[in-house]
């Protein structure tokens, strides 16, 4: 069981840093045009590491 | 609509001024994020009911915290997908200047169009549409522009008050027209 979590943690994990690479990317590249940008930068970050530490928090339980 | 006398692009010429830029209405954001919400829920009402049958099995354990994992990878990749349509939402604007109308259509990642589509001389006839019931409750919908060149035609869709949008583009470019005839 844990092999299949640890497998599902590491799938999240490299689609997040694609979506991470492309939207980082979008909101550096053309902030000074939008500046929510740099409201949504932090959001974004905080809800990723929130929810990857919740993948490891529900795997070091087992 | 937002309204700044800053340079936005590098290509602007001099004197050129922003007048207005448009973004589509706000309901299409809620739209869309409504769609994802669905799609979040779906698997929390589903896995409940496999669980229970699968726990009927007493030869198959699940621990309690795979579904703190499933459920935080999920939460996970909609938040990733949250964030991507609102950022080609919020991206996709139009800027009316005191010169000529900028299309920027950022379609997904790493597609991002930027036409000027003509000048606000060039400007036949504009015509505004609401359609829908929603449309016409919120204000919303499509602006479209005839230009005297070549047939030449643009959409703005979706976007809030287009009747107000018409009256920018038409005072602009009055204003350009007299500015024109000064300066002859």
């Amino acid at each position: 069981m844990e092999f299949i979590l640890w497998a599902v943690f590491w799938l999240g994990l490299v689609i997040t840093a694609g979506y991470a690479f492309a939207l980082v990317y979008h909101w550096l590249r053309y902030g000074h045009m939008y500046p929510a940008v740099w409201v949504a930068l932090p959001v974004y970050a905080i809800g990723v590491f929130l929810f990857i530490g919740a993948m490891l928090g529900g795997i070091s339980t087992l | 609509m937002v309204h700044s006398k800053k340079p936005l692009l590098p290509d602007f010429k001099q004197n050129e001024q922003v007048v207005a830029i448009i973004r589509r209405h706000w309901f299409v954001l809620v739209r869309d994020i409504l769609g994802l919400a669905v799609l979040y829920a779906i698997p929390f009402l589903i896995v409940p009911f496999v669980l229970t049958a699968i726990a009927q099995n007493p030869a198959v354990q699940i621990p309690g915290s795979a579904g703190l994992v499933l459920g935080s990878l999920w939460s996970l990749l909609l938040w990733n997908m949250l964030f991507a349509k609102w950022t080609d939402y919020y991206y996709d604007i139009w800027i009316i200047t005191n010169q000529r109308i900028i299309d920027i259509d950022q379609k997904g990642f790493f597609h991002r169009d930027i036409a000027t589509l003509f000048d606000l001389g060039h400007i036949q006839d504009v015509k505004t549409v609401l359609s829908g019931v929603v449309g016409n409750i919120l204000n919303f919908g499509l602006l479209q522009v005839q230009t005297a060149a070549a047939h030449k035609e643009f959409f703005m869709s979706d976007i809030a008050n287009p009747g107000k949008v018409e009256k920018i583009i038409r005072k602009t470019q009055h204003e350009l027209y007299l500015q024109n005839q000064k300066n002859k």
